[in-house]
């Protein structure tokens, strides 16, 4: 971490004990692109215990809408949110991006707004994936629980989302569960805390420069001389490794979840 | 109505305190810190040779046979101090030891040409060191000319321990602060310098090239 | 002439002449040529590579730095909130000090006092010292209709105007030229004050020698000065400077005559203020401690004093700051301190530099104060050129929302309701809803239907899984093009998440009762 990060995410939030239940927000990326991502996250929480409720009527937390400016739009999609997590239990979210999302942006989003208290409920009961894992379960709870401990030696470039490293504050805890992980070597890209332009529809109305920093994040990654790119968002990895096997360089990318859950449990063979 | 009285009504027609940030009350507490004082002279000493300047650590004995030997390394021909004392005395010892350095106070208006193409050096005396920024405070008037610590190539400072300070913070909280302020007060901390090509530094960039600190230790 | 002179001459007049055909293009062809001129792309990478590595060497301790930033932040918001009273005082106390206060609305009112100054105490000659305002109001192109030469003296500043282009960069203007386009640069259009040419030299030091003997004639010679302003102490009436190089110096102490221009932002209550600023200015601009002078002006020349300016003016500048400080989420805008941080680490502002921006202001705050003080319909256009991904306000010593400003502005460009610049509605950016179009309110209008309605968005993402073959086809190629250009197109799972969780029997709610794996 360099000198300009925001103070530790841990020590801005209060952390509940373990609960008996959570609710997963797949995000859009997911469910459409990832979705293999989703069943692992889902069968890790269960691995500790947890019984994960995935709502059906969960779709998109609004964030396209909400960056472009169509804040009407946001708050019609983000209400359906609202209501697919009613419950009072936590959220675990797929992304960091989507989790920011809800856990920063829906109180802005809902000020002044009839559903504002329920907004801010909703927005302290949310976690991003891997602030899950760390600050709630914990690490050593997690690695515990492995039923696979034997695997081969493996190197993995982490890229941490700017939503992840910025508007979440977890940058630290992407490391942590990477670096715990039996026989994994964690390497990262030069300009590590750079944007790898993504960035939602700013890949579409700014293409070329979009491009031209997604290149320089592929060049940095394939240097690692990595075996496989792991993120907790999937905008990015997308970016990613789209650019690296436009450039013939196909490096295999996974979302985090995925990463853990066969690292830590496949030989489960689980479907 | 003006367009004083405009602005002023525009901005009195805000709803201050409407936005969604929280008005913070600004206190006087320490937020960054500052060397200890037992620091002081070692940390001042640091920056300003970090910053390209040269430091004389001298006492009240010795300091002009110093400065000389100084003035002489950098064939100094023409060395102009502001009207104090100290550059009285500094003037008479000079003109006792070398014909080759020609000192003059200032004591009528300083006329440019003199000043920008004639004079080698300045020799102008500090009333205050910051030690966390290697700071010297000059505060000009007419003992204390504006150009004299500007122009010249040469630029000196002369400064006492005793005038160290932890840092400009707590120089602006203490009873240093000239009430009023003089029309120039000057923070110095090196020679005149510039990075605007490609980020390489040259020293010399329109003011000194080259800044010899008189340090005066308490010993 | 000897030929190869007359050369070099014409390569830089078709260098001008590009610069100037640039700037008239729009952003997205501005920010292509910048992608595609690896010279420049090369300028901008090693300086923000540079500037990033030596604020991070002044910051060691990120608590002292967090603390530091609120405390900036919470002065600079104790200027705002105390505004139109503080600048009262500051009118007042300058005044007693002998600095006469001006006040203008606009640009030209700016341009047509500073005129006026000029031209009651006959000064045909100026020297301009960094201000950053003065090329908002584009000064120096209103003085030289006039007949009044203005010569930046910042070296930086004067090299761009040598070359006849604009700053890229609010602290290191010439960022953008490498030592070698410098060097042809002086050689070919450098002159003396008794017209000779400076001999060519790639290096630096001789290059800033030969700036240096052609600049101190100048202050030399200059029947005024011209500067900026980096806070305004209201208590004291003091102007205070901050700069490295002694141009400032020389500008406002040289002439008979000193302007100093800055907005209305610009003050501070008291001394007490001033430090954390400062350190936090130069700390977060260029990675030092402090910068090698700064300078605090609280009068002109009094009659006992040897040296210094007879007269100092101050002119306070509005040109829609006023309009800034009404909004109700844009205010924060003022904070700034101009220290540059945002753009040294703006990845966008890495790869297309400052000129493609087209503005006085480039990078996140550029992106944040050229829409409010030139409108929407004009200047729209770059807030899109931001991934908010939030390096900006993790820099920011002030704490300014950046990201989040640019979200509004976002919102305020596209909003439904268009006003116009002459709208009375201080609360409201210039020409809110410019940019709105019909086909992108229509494309958002659908998506929020689609994802308003569950069975419509699972009807929408089983689609995309049963028709991501379709994608790779030629219409999908030409609907992906911005993506495929560069990268492969994504490739959507055979089965959504909703429906893989569904076949395991996850529960859809709390309370439900998990089904047996199948
Ligand atoms: S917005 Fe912040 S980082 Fe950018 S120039 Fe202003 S003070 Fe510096």
């Amino acid at each position: 971490m360099t000198a300009q990060s925001e103070p530790p995410h841990a020590a801005r939030r209060a952390y509940p004990s373990v609960p008996r239940q959570v609710y997963l927000l797949g995000t859009c990326l997911v469910d459409s692109f990832y979705p293999q991502a989703g069943m692992d996250a889902i069968r890790l929480l269960e691995a500790q215990g947890i019984e994960v409720v995935f709502p059906q009527a969960q779709t998109c937390c609004g964030q396209p809408a909400w960056n472009s400016g169509y804040d009407e739009e946001a708050r019609s999609v983000a209400r359906q949110q609202l209501h697919a997590f009613a419950a009072d239990i936590p959220v675990v979210v797929m992304m960091s991006s989507c989790a920011g999302m809800v856990h920063k942006e829906y109180p802005l989003l809902f000020r002044g707004q009839p559903e504002e208290a329920q907004a801010i409920a909703l927005a302290q009961r949310t976690y991003e994936f891997s602030e899950f894992l760390v600050d709630v379960i914990g690490v050593e709870t997690l690695m515990g629980t492995a039923t696979d401990a034997g695997s081969a030696a493996l190197t993995v470039a982490l890229h941490t989302s700017c939503s992840a490293r910025r508007s979440m504050g977890v940058a630290e805890q992407h490391r942590t569960l990477v670096e715990n992980l039996p026989a994994v070597t964690l390497v990262e890209p030069e300009r590590v805390t750079e944007c790898c332009g993504f960035g939602g529809t700013f890949a579409v109305k700014q293409a070329d420069i979009s491009a031209a920093m997604a290149a320089d994040k592929a060049a940095a990654v394939a240097a690692t001389g990595c075996d496989l790119l792991t993120s907790a968002d999937c905008g990015c990895l997308m970016n990613i490794s789209g650019t690296l096997s436009k450039q013939g360089k196909e490096i295999p990318a996974q979302h985090l979840a995925s990463l853990l859950y066969q690292r830590l449990y496949a030989t489960e063979g689980e479907s | 109505m003006s367009s004083r009285e405009r602005i002023l009504a525009r901005l009195r027609q805000a709803a201050v305190g409407d936005s969604p940030r929280v008005p913070q009350a600004v206190s006087s507490d320490r937020v960054w810190p500052a060397p200890d004082k037992a620091d002081w002279l070692d940390a001042l000493c640091q920056n300003l040779r970090d910053n390209h300047a040269e430091v004389l650590l001298t006492d009240q004995q010795t300091w002009m046979a110093d400065l000389l030997a100084r003035l002489q390394k950098y064939n100094v021909s023409r060395l102009l101090c502001g009207n104090h004392d100290t550059a009285a005395r500094l003037q008479q010892y000079i003109q006792s030891q070398s014909d080759d350095i020609d000192t003059q106070r200032v004591t009528t208006d300083i006329e440019k040409e003199v000043i920008f193409q004639q004079v080698d050096a300045g020799f102008s005396v500090a009333s205050a060191a910051l030690a966390e920024t290697g700071s010297l405070v000059i505060e000009t008037g007419p003992q204390e000319p504006r150009t004299v610590s500007l122009v010249p190539p040469l630029n000196i400072i002369l400064v006492r321990q005793s005038q160290l300070q932890a840092d400009f913070s707590a120089w602006a909280a203490s009873t240093s602060v000239p009430d009023p302020m003089p029309t120039n007060l000057l923070l110095i901390s090196g020679p005149s310098k510039t990075a605007d090509i490609q980020q390489t530094l040259a020293y010399g960039a329109h003011g000194p090239k080259s800044l010899i600190v008189v340090m005066l230790t308490d010993a | 002439m000897a030929e190869s002179m007359i050369k070099l001459r014409d390569e830089l007049d078709a260098e001008q002449q590009d610069f100037s055909d640039m700037q008239q293009q729009h952003f997205k062809v501005r920010a292509r040529m910048a992608l595609e001129n690896d010279a420049l792309r090369n300028s901008f990478r090693g300086a923000s590579d540079f500037l990033m590595a030596k604020r991070a060497s002044v910051f060691p301790d990120d608590e002292a730095l967090q603390a530091l930033r609120s405390r900036g932040e919470a002065i600079r918001q104790h200027s705002l909130n105390h505004l139109p009273d503080l600048l009262e005082t500051l009118e007042k106390n300058l005044t007693a000090n002998g600095i006469r206060v001006h006040w203008a609305e606009t640009a030209d009112e700016a341009c047509a006092l500073i005129h006026g100054i000029l031209a009651d105490n006959n000064a045909r000659t100026v020297v301009k010292g960094k201000s950053m305002v003065s090329e908002e109001i584009e000064l120096n192109h209103y003085l030289q209709e006039k007949g009044i030469e203005c010569l930046e003296s910042d070296m930086g500043e004067y090299l761009v105007q040598l070359a006849g282009e604009t700053p890229s960069h609010i602290i290191m203007p010439a960022i953008h030229k490498n030592k070698e386009q410098i060097a042809r640069l002086m050689h070919g259009r450098a002159e003396t004050a008794d017209g000779q040419g400076v001999p060519y030299t790639e290096d630096v030091d001789e290059l800033i020698g030969n700036a240096r003997a052609i600049l101190r004639e100048k202050f030399m010679n200059a029947d005024a000065g011209i500067s900026g302003v980096n806070m305004a102490v209201a208590n004291t009436g003091t102007l205070c400077l901050v700069e490295n190089e002694g141009n400032g110096r020389m500008t406002t102490t040289v002439p008979k005559l000193h302007i100093a221009v800055t907005g209305i932002e610009k003050v501070v209550e008291d001394l007490a203020d001033v430090p954390e600023l400062l350190t936090l200015l130069t700390r977060s601009a260029t990675g030092q401690k402090i910068s090698t002078y700064f300078n605090m002006i609280s009068g002109p020349k009094k009659n006992d004093e040897l040296d210094g300016p007879e007269q100092v003016h101050l002119v306070l500048v509005d040109n829609g700051r006023s309009r800034i400080f009404n909004h109700p989420v844009l205010q924060p805008t003022l904070q700034c301190i101009r220290c540059g941080a945002c753009m040294n680490h703006c990845p966008v502002y890495a790869r297309v530099g400052g000129h493609a921006y087209g503005s006085t202001y480039p990078g996140p705050i550029g992106q944040v104060v050229t829409p409010q003080i030139g409108g929407l319909d004009n200047n729209g256009d770059m807030l899109s050129a931001c991934s908010l991904n939030g390096a900006c306000g993790e820099a920011c010593p002030v704490r300014i929302p950046l990201p989040a400003l640019i979200r509004e502005l976002r919102h305020e460009a596209n909003h439904p309701q268009f006003i116009n610049a002459a709208d009375a509605d201080l609360t409201r950016v210039k020409q809110r809803g410019a940019k709105r179009s019909l086909g992108e309110s229509i494309i958002w209008k659908g998506w929020a239907l689609a994802h308003r309605y569950p069975p419509l968005y699972q009807m929408m993402s089983r689609s995309i899984a049963i028709g991501r073959g379709l994608l790779s086809g030629s219409l999908g190629n030409r609907l992906l093009a911005p993506w495929t250009d560069s990268r492969t197109a994504p490739k959507a799972a055979a089965q959504s998440l909703h429906q893989m969780v569904k076949k395991r029997g996850v529960a859809s709610q709390p309370g439900q009762h998990k089904e047996h794996e199948q």
